[in-house]
């Protein structure tokens, strides 16, 4: 092979059109591989996009129905928060913590749980959206922590894909009503502004039922009213001349209807609060010699509030019934500089550096009356990172590309020094290969080293661990993109991952449990992928066959799915106006974390648009679950319950309406 | 300590950098090589353009020499397309030259000299805009470029950075006059530019 790439070949024999090249591809490159924009096929990674189109077509309503519709990829709810299973992995209960959350470039995780928002705790409303990047694999070599097992990179709109005001009204199932506004306009070429406000009430199901309840002193397992949410949000952005300032601000509160972490079974005081806000400056420049500079400084705040009814009486006595509130409060600078320069035409070096000062990180645990304090501290991490990148295209069909970056955790973990490689070769005209190997880190959060409960020794506490060291990836992975005349693509990749000092909560021998670095696990898969566009239809499925197991225990992870198998559609009707999205999602059998098996799930949505139904009205209405199929997700260790029973068909209505001239969709 | 020492000097920064909008930064420069490919692909979009071309897209790069910022982009773009010679544009091959802009008759010589058929516009042209844009009028060239004013003032075809994403701009008038005739899914992804 290397032979026939190095051979000189004839002037167009390699010669491929830039008609084959999509449009999209260079208007919407992928920001996240690499932290500068450039093509799908040229990503140190196997990338996946989900473009403003598909979004709306398909009605997905938060950052978790988005990726699930990409291969490889599957999610759990426990209604409280939605997780993300990424090519096996997918502990439940872990807030996301092994995938990095950006928003144009921003870290949103949060410096307390390192959470990944996932579903309605994300701080953007999901019609804000533009398009979302999933880079596969790790990432540490330009983001450093968090970016281990994938980087998911959210594109917003702005005020020039606006123009105008925009306002959308939206009811559904489970009592579920939901609006926004939004304004935003591009003034004289250069002053850029959107602003934006949004809501959801759900009072979210009304009876649910758990077998492991099914006791009469709890109520033979029913619970009643206790599944509402209520999500607000605000953002403000102006940008000038390569200069952007954002600040936005969201707040969601979540009632738990589980009993989750040995609660009082049916207690309407289990519920969640999430708040996150941030203010960020951001400056972009090219200058003539390609070089670009891009600066970025933030500051970022999050607040969590949790109410736990629980019974502290023996077993035989009345009960005592206390209520227990958990508190965190967070806060971070961060700030990011990057150079980027290209070189003849074919060289592109990049460099950059990044603090992260997480200078307030205080978690409370308490009971409220009696009060009784169990957990009162404050703790600080700061990070500083220095990566250095290389693509270096030779001989028209290879390209080489090498980074490595270096984090130092002042005080506590030391240095981490993380490379990645990728070699993209393109074989014949419209075939190309990636082979990628790198490796990646996650820093324990403040919550897995400091957070306590209980008393210890009573076998039901959660100790600290302060000497808790960061998990470390490494991955080696193989894709190949064949492209079939202008319209259609095929893609299959194998790859294998092997993770040391995996962080999981384990249980002493007095039963009390705490965070520590485990054990070696490993995840072997494939994946195929095809793409056809043909007559405006546009038609992607995927299969993914993988397994992640534990090398200790030689079992397989929980909530690790051998198969999982994805068909989206979308197939404009009898005018342009009205569009069709239709999607299956295949998830076979998986284990929970007490290894009992969940049944497998297939889920069908199908969504109507109805675009311009009057001047400036966008009608969309969607049914979740189509053929109304019972399904679980597996439970956490935090749960009694073998699995979390989910929604059946649920039914949705929006109506946007849009004034002003839009470049995008509605 | 180190928090506030680094903070202070990206603030500073930032406020350097804030203080001094480049002229390229204020027509939002798309990088080179990104540029040089949206271009060619929106030249795929002409109809006429083999027809009108013959057999072979050949690009003059025009600048002034003595413009720092306009060499530098020229030669940036000159390497970028070296990088895409494999590509084709309507099963046309692409070449490209720099023509360094006296005057316009030199101009004419260099065209013709380079049987040029396509003319990318750098940065620093301003004051040569119509002289340049009256001879590809006349000689029904393609007209391309990277800064957004210059659409307005009558190049048919930019590539620019808008906030952070890249832009199609489209003059339709200047498209009419220099002979292209682009195909209509191009205006649903194009910013269509009136002539100021």
């Amino acid at each position: 092979m290397l032979l026939l790439l190095l051979a000189p070949s004839p002037a167009r024999a390699n010669a491929h059109a830039v008609e084959d090249i999509p449009l999209e591809d260079l208007l919407q490159p992928v920001v996240a591989a690499s932290r500068y924009e450039q093509r799908q096929q040229d990503a140190p990674a196997a990338v996946s996009v989900v473009s403003e189109e598909a979004i709306r077509s398909h009605g997905y309503r938060s950052l978790g129905e988005v990726l699930r519709s990409l291969r490889g990829v599957y999610t759990v709810d426990d209604r409280s928060y939605t997780y993300l299973g990424l090519r096996g992995f997918g502990i439940p209960g872990d807030y996301n913590t092994r995938v990095l959350l950006l928003l144009d470039g921003l870290r949103l995780n949060n410096n307390i749980y390192d959470t990944a928002y996932m579903g309605q705790d994300l701080p953007i409303d999901v019609n804000l959206i533009k398009r979302v990047e999933l880079v596969r694999g790790p990432s540490s070599s330009v983001y450093g922590s968090n970016a281990f097992l994938g980087v998911i990179n959210i594109v917003t709109l702005r005020g020039a894909d606006l123009r105008g005001a925009r306002a959308t009204f939206g009811i559904g199932s489970l009592g579920t009503t939901e609006g926004s506004v939004a304004y935003g306009n591009l003034f004289g070429d250069r002053l850029d502004v959107l602003l934006t406000a949004s809501f959801i009430n759900s009072h979210g199901n009304e009876v649910l039922n758990y077998k492991e309840f099914a006791a009469p002193e709890t109520r033979y397992g029913y619970v009643r009213g206790q599944d509402a949410e209520q999500v607000g949000r605000v953002m403000g952005q102006v940008s000038l001349a390569g200069a952007t300032l954002r600040a936005a601000y969201a707040t969601r509160q979540k009632e738990i209807p589980t009993a989750s972490f040995g609660t009082v079974f049916a207690a309407p005081q289990l519920h969640y609060v999430d708040s996150h806000g941030f203010i960020d400056l951001r400056y972009s420049r090219t200058f003539a010699d390609d070089l670009a500079l891009l600066a970025h400084a933030s500051y970022n705040v999050y607040w969590f509030e949790g109410d736990y009814p629980y019974d502290y009486g023996e077993p035989g006595d009345p009960p005592l019934l206390t209520l227990n509130r958990d508190t965190a409060l967070g806060s971070w600078w961060n700030a990011h500089l990057q150079l980027s320069k290209t070189f003849l035409g074919r060289y592109k070096l990049l460099a950059g550096a990044e603090l992260n000062d997480s200078f307030h990180q205080e978690q409370e645990n308490f009971d409220i009356a009696p009060r009784e304090v169990y957990l009162d501290r404050t703790d600080s991490t700061r990070a500083l990172g220095a990566y250095l990148q290389a693509e270096l295209r030779f001989l028209r069909r290879l390209t080489l590309n090498v980074g490595l970056r270096y984090d130092h955790y002042v005080g506590s973990f030391g240095g981490s020094l993380s490379p990645r490689g990728a070699l993209l070769v393109q074989l014949f005209s419209e075939t190309h290969l990636k082979a990628l190997a790198g490796t990646a880190f996650r820093a324990p959060s403040a919550y897995e080293r400091f957070y306590v409960f209980g008393e210890p020794g009573s076998g039901t506490a959660q100790l600290f661990n302060p000497n808790l060291a960061p998990e470390r990836i490494q991955t080696y992975e193989l894709l190949l993109e064949q492209q079939l005349g202008r319209s259609s693509r095929v893609q299959l990749g194998g790859y294998y991952y092997q993770i040391r000092d995996l962080i999981r909560l384990a249980q002493n021998a007095s039963g009390d449990v705490s965070f520590q670095n485990l054990d070696q696990s490993h995840a072997l898969g494939l994946e195929l992928e095809g793409e056809v566009r043909w007559r405006g239809i546009n038609a992607r499925a995927s299969y993914s066959l993988q397994r992640s197991w534990s090398s200790d225990t030689k079992r397989d992870l929980a909530n690790s799915p051998r198969h999982l198998g994805k068909l989206n559609l979308l197939v404009p009707l009898s005018t342009d106006k009205l569009l069709l999205g239709l999607e299956a999602q295949a998830i076979s059998a998986r284990a929970n974390h007490r290894g009992h098996q969940v049944s497998p799930t297939l889920l069908a949505n199908a969504t109507l648009v109805y675009q311009e139904l009057l001047p400036g009205l966008t009608v969309r209405t969607s049914v979740k679950n189509l053929f109304d199929a019972r399904y679980s997700d597996p439970g956490s260790i935090d749960h009694v319950q073998e699995a979390i029973s989910q929604d059946g068909r649920t039914f949705w209505l929006t109506l946007s309406y849009h004034r002003g001239h839009s470049g995008s969709t509605r | 300590m180190i928090r506030p020492r680094v903070i202070g000097c990206l603030l500073a920064l930032l406020c350097s950098a804030l203080g001094s909008p480049s002229p390229a930064q204020r027509g939002g420069r798309l990088p080179a090589q990104r540029q040089a490919l949206l271009l060619l692909k929106v030249l795929s979009y002409d109809r006429k353009l083999s027809q009108r071309a013959g057999g072979s897209l050949r690009i003059a790069i025009v600048h002034k020499q003595r413009s720092r910022p306009s060499r530098q982009q020229a030669r940036a773009l000159l390497d970028a397309l070296a990088s895409l010679e494999s590509l084709t544009v309507q099963k046309m091959s692409i070449s490209a030259a720099l023509v360094q802009y006296t005057d316009v008759s030199s101009l004419e010589g260099q065209l013709e000299a380079t049987r040029s058929n396509t003319i990318y516009v750098a940065p620093g042209l301003d004051e040569e805009l119509r002289q340049i844009l009256s001879l590809a009028a006349a000689r029904k060239l393609n007209v391309i470029t990277g800064v957004r004013a210059y659409v307005a003032q009558g190049v048919t075809v930019g590539a620019v950075l808008e906030g952070n994403r890249p832009k199609i701009l489209l003059n339709l008038k200047a498209a009419f006059r220099h002979g292209n005739d682009f195909s209509s899914q191009l205006f649903k992804v194009a910013e269509l530019v009136d002539e100021g």
